[in-house]
């Protein structure tokens, strides 16, 4: 009797272990999916996202308040040292005021004699974030503004200090925005002082990595790094963040914004599909002038590398002569 | 152990009163973020209340209510589908195990194990990262909550015990 009852408790036992790493496998499964990036997942992810909007919208009132009293008692803590520093800063900005106003004059007598065409106006439209990254594993924010007011993915978020992220997933009343500490998040960006080309890599952490800068090119420390517009999907100019340290060939950048008080941002909407699809990428022909006919040069080959068929590079030529 | 009244509404309802306490804690924690001392780094209270609630209450503390909950999280947070949801079943694995020891234990034996429990879950998250991403984690950061959780469990634990001197009271709990 004993016995049996001592058995069946194992069996229990074994079946709740069972069915435990039954569902832990389970889970392994789900993030494997995520990964894989199938299209159904990112769909549910959409809808189930919608749903849980209003709550965590509703939750994060008190939290706000909280945070705003936290900041508060911190800033009058800080107001002489505040004051100082502001009466500093002051100074400083009529200087450069004075200069601004000397290099926009400068700016629009080039603008007038060079033909730069200016980009196409984009509609800025406000959002409030409602969460935020509280985890290490993916530095995402959700706003409280989707297809109802025109957003797409790729769209560009900002503030008026800079660049906050880009638009991964839109729903009906809320979007997803990929903060540019994202591990995944890579910008393309230009050095102010000296236009070099590089990009800027998240690192999961409140700083990012300049990567694919050439060797030829020099970085100061406190350098602006700004948006390049290169792939087309963010617009040029935008500050992305300074140069803080410099180590190794390992070039640390601080984001102009700091994204740990983000309430309000701006998502720069735009009437042209800012995500660039990959036949577009194909179908664009490299054809750099050739110095002498026999020399060797990459006329026909597109973004990837392989080379064009030879009615694509007429129809280009015939495009370009028109 | 602890002695529960086992009858069906009152299991019903406990189910419910768990389901609902986690999904306010797993929106307040996501809130958390908010405060920017907690960016990217908010302390997982509710790897604490899972802890409690299978030391405390094993009977409502199942897979699915883990699962359910860890799902909602994931998605507030964007982060892949099953990754929270796999830290919570970790701790009830390693309950199952050890809540009969730690019934009787102390609470400082209690907070210990706690602490060996996120080290573990620590070093899982961090080879999931690494695995999903292809990348080091920002350690940094990740120590700085596992860290907070830690410090914190102790009120959590308090909080636990004043819940459970109440039902008894109450006569929820014999």
């Amino acid at each position: 009797m004993a016995r049996a009852q001592g058995d069946r408790k194992r069996g229990r036992k074994t079946t709740s272990i069972a069915s435990h790493v039954l569902i832990f496998l389970a889970c392994l499964m789900l993030m494997t999916l995520g990964k894989a990036d199938i299209s159904a997942m990112n769909s549910l992810r959409t809808v189930m996202t919608g749903l849980v909007t209003p709550i965590a919208d509703l939750v994060a009132v008190p939290v706000r308040a909280v945070a705003l009293m936290v900041e508060s008692a911190q800033a009058a803590a800080n107001l002489r040292e505040e004051n100082l520093k502001l009466k500093e800063d002051v100074k400083r900005l009529s200087r450069w005021r004075l200069k601004a106003e000397i290099l926009q004059t400068e700016n629009l007598q080039l603008r007038s004699v060079s033909g730069v065409i200016v980009p196409e106006a984009s509609e800025a439209v406000s959002a409030r974030v409602i969460a935020v990254n509280a985890d290490s594993f993916a530095h995402v924010v959700m706003i409280n503004v989707g297809q109802n007011m025109g957003i797409r993915r790729g769209h560009a978020v900002t503030t008026t200090d800079g660049l906050v992220g880009i638009i991964i997933d839109v729903g009906a009343r809320h979007s997803q925005v990929l903060l540019l500490t994202d591990i995944n998040a890579m910008i393309p960006v230009i050095l102010s002082s000296s236009s070099w080309p590089a990009t800027t890599v998240g690192l999961n952490s409140t700083t990012l990595k300049l990567r694919f800068l050439p060797k030829e090119a020099m970085v100061a420390i406190d350098e602006l790094v700004q948006t390049s517009g290169h792939g087309g999907i963010l617009p040029a100019g935008i500050p992305v963040g300074r140069v803080v340290s410099i180590k190794d060939d390992q070039i640390k950048i601080k984001p102009v914004v700091d994204l740990r008080r983000l309430s309000f941002v701006s998502v720069l909407v735009t009437d042209k599909d800012p995500v660039f699809s990959t036949q577009d990428l194909l179908n664009q022909a490299y054809s750099p002038l050739p110095p002498s006919v026999d020399t060797f040069t990459l006329q026909g080959l597109n973004a990837v590398g392989e080379r064009q068929s030879s009615d694509v590079l007429e129809n280009k030529a015939e495009e370009g002569g028109n | 152990m602890v002695d529960i009244d086992l009858r069906t509404d009152r299991i019903l309802l406990h189910y419910v009163l768990a389901f609902v306490g986690l999904t306010v804690l797993v929106f307040l924690e996501s809130a958390l973020g908010l405060i920017p001392t907690f960016y990217g780094s908010v302390p997982k209270v509710s790897l604490c209340v899972v802890f409690l609630l299978a030391l405390y209450a094993p009977h409502v503390a199942s897979i699915y209510l883990v699962l359910a909950i860890g799902i909602i999280f994931d998605t507030i947070q964007s982060n892949p589908f099953g990754y929270t949801s796999s830290l919570y079943l970790i701790i009830l694995l390693v309950m199952d195990w050890r809540r009969p020891a730690l019934m009787v234990a102390d609470d400082v034996i209690i907070w210990f194990e706690f602490i060996l429990t996120v080290m573990a879950l620590t070093l899982y998250m961090f080879i999931v990262f690494m695995i999903y991403h292809g990348h080091w984690p920002p350690v940094s950061e990740m120590i700085f909550q596992i860290g907070f959780t830690a410090m914190l469990f102790p009120v959590f634990n308090w909080i636990a015990i004043l819940a459970r001197q109440f039902s008894q009271y109450i006569g929820v709990v014999k």
